[in-house]
């Protein structure tokens, strides 16, 4: 009797000894898990914010190239978003992000690389907006094609980078290779390797579609392809036009290069927009203080006449260009992206009072 | 003189079980005893057990207290070189040269001085997206003192703040002389709140 008493005792005990040290390590194991989740969320969170600084140092500072190394986070997938002029970044799947609506980010939609690259590019309308930044990797290949000055000044820049070539013809583009690169992105200047329904070079079958996609420059408008069934699928049917004052660093052709969608390209060009009004209209009471000057000075001179005074001098031009983009802001289901193309000419103007005015006057910028 | 024995031996067998009993009784006393004492270094291991952890959450909570801190001092800083950066090169003041690239440190006086007045409808949401809590300010040092406040944000309550300066050329064309423009100097004063 006591023996069996003895023995279910034993037994009870180390059932007792078991459930309890389950009981403990589940709740070591919980932990843990929770541990292990905060921390990933934790090191999204940092890699996010360093990310977000070196942006910031990499878009304020004007012309520079810089190489991240990302080795660390290679695992990860950055991706880059925008819409209705809020930018968005961060590493897929985690909840860590960065939500701007100050800075234009052109880039590929999502960029899987140890190595990131980021470029600035002053946009110039004509005075300086912004920075534009262009971020993209080593495994993201673009290939040029066409006579143009941006094909020459990206294959000049684009030299350090070492992914961008140029094609020389019509076998080289359907000899692409994607040889293990993330993304392949075509720019065809000419206007006669991509069209909507064109087959896409046969060795591109193998990527993902959205890793395959082109752009076609064409006079001052952009359209954006993507493969879509073995085929070139244009994105935008209406083509979006590139507002810029042309010239050597096109910032606004460049960013159209970089971006992968027309979406984007769009909304990172309305940040810039809503910058050169806040920078407009600065200007503008800067030129009203130059006009309080000469007035002082020699109200029926020469610099008088062209600040306020002669047909299309600065201080109405400038109204002009505030008032175009107020209106924009104010009402944007109204205003179309191709109204901004009428920047351009009033930034011509402004521009060229600005070359009168700097010989003998103080310069507008 | 068998009922005698008989008797005898009941007796015998009644002092026996009398004894039996009162061993098992005491056996059972003890053996309830010996559960008590078990239960009570259960108990003792238990309440040891739950002191130890509760230590370690207690130790582990104030690690993370502090490293919490630690890492807002950090963001703070962080974000009060991202302000600099961002007020240093924000191209509403910089001293422009035409479509060349823009003077280094400098910043126009004439723009900085319409700065505020002029954006202050969007301090609330577009310059708040860019500087957050800040108060910016521009001293001119030479040739006058004049104090120019290009962003004001400053919440009514905050734990920490952090003032960073930058040296910065000051153009002002109004000032110059047969088309060249007045520089002076002065200095950034970026404050930045948590």
């Amino acid at each position: 009797m006591a023996d069996k008493k003895g023995q279910v005792e034993v037994t009870i005990n180390w059932v007792y000894v078991l459930i309890a040290g389950g009981i403990i390590l589940l709740f070591f194991i919980g932990v843990i898990v929770k541990q292990k989740t905060a921390s990933e969320e934790g090191l999204a969170i940092d890699v996010v914010r360093v990310i977000e600084n070196i942006f910031v140092g990499a878009g304020v500072s004007e012309k520079t190239k810089n190489f991240i190394d990302t080795s660390g986070i290679s695992e990860f997938t950055l991706y880059f978003d925008c819409l209705e002029g809020v930018g968005e970044y961060g590493l897929q799947g985690k909840s860590a992000n960065v939500q701007n609506i100050i800075d234009p980010l052109f880039s590929s939609s999502t960029i899987h690389s140890p190595k990131l690259i980021t470029w600035s590019v002053p946009y110039l309308l004509p005075f300086k907006v912004t920075d534009f930044l262009y971020v993209t990797a080593p495994n993201i290949k673009y290939y040029l094609y066409g006579q143009d000055d941006l094909i020459e000044e990206l294959e000049r820049e684009g030299q350090e980078f070492g992914n961008i070539i140029v094609l020389d013809g019509q076998n080289s583009y359907m000899g692409i290779d994607p040889q293990g690169n993330d993304q392949i992105r075509v720019v065809d200047i000419s206007g006669t390797l991509v069209k909507d329904g064109f087959a896409v070079p046969e060795k591109l079958l193998s990527l993902a579609d959205e890793k395959v996609t082109a752009l076609v420059l064409q006079g001052e408008s952009a359209l954006f392809f993507q493969k879509e069934a073995g085929r070139w699928h244009l994105l935008n049917s209406i083509p979006v036009p590139i507002v810029s004052l042309g010239g050597a660093r096109d910032a606004a052709k460049l960013g159209a290069v970089f971006s992968t969608s027309p979406e984007q390209y769009q909304c990172n060009m309305g940040k810039a927009f809503h910058r050169l009004k806040n920078i407009a209209i600065i200007q503008l009471a800067r030129v009203e203080r130059l006009a309080e000057y000469y007035d002082l000075l020699n109200p029926e001179g020469f610099c008088t006449n062209l600040i306020s005074h002669a047909d299309k001098n600065a201080k109405d031009t400038l109204d002009m260009m505030i008032k175009l983009l107020d209106a924009c802001a104010l009402v944007p289901e109204d205003c179309d992206y191709q109204d901004y193309q009428k920047l351009i000419p009033l930034s011509q103007e402004v521009e060229k009072t600005n070359e009168v005015l700097k010989v003998n006057c103080i310069a507008l910028y | 003189m068998r009922s005698i024995d008989t008797g005898i031996i009941k007796r015998i067998m009644n002092i026996i079980m009398d004894i039996i009993k009162s061993v098992m009784k005491r056996r059972m006393a003890f053996s309830g005893r010996r559960a008590q004492v078990h239960l009570t270094e259960t108990i003792a291991i238990l309440f040891i057990f739950f002191i130890l952890v509760g230590l370690g959450i207690s130790f582990y909570g104030k690690y993370k207290s502090i490293s919490f801190v630690e890492q807002q001092e950090e963001q703070l800083q962080a974000r009060a070189i991202r302000t600099t950066l961002r007020a240093i090169f924000l191209p509403e003041l910089l001293c422009s040269r035409g479509s060349a690239e823009p003077e280094e440190n400098c910043m126009d006086v004439v723009k900085a001085r319409e700065f505020s007045p002029q954006l202050q409808d969007q301090f609330d949401d577009y310059y708040f997206e860019m500087f957050s809590y800040a108060n910016i300010t521009l001293q001119q040092v030479y040739p006058s003192l004049e104090k120019i406040p290009l962003y004001v944000h400053v919440p009514e309550t905050y734990e920490q703040r952090e003032t960073t300066f930058f040296v910065m050329a000051l153009r002002d064309e109004t000032k110059g002389e047969r088309g060249v423009p007045s520089y002076g100097f002065g200095y950034l004063r970026v404050e930045v709140f948590s």
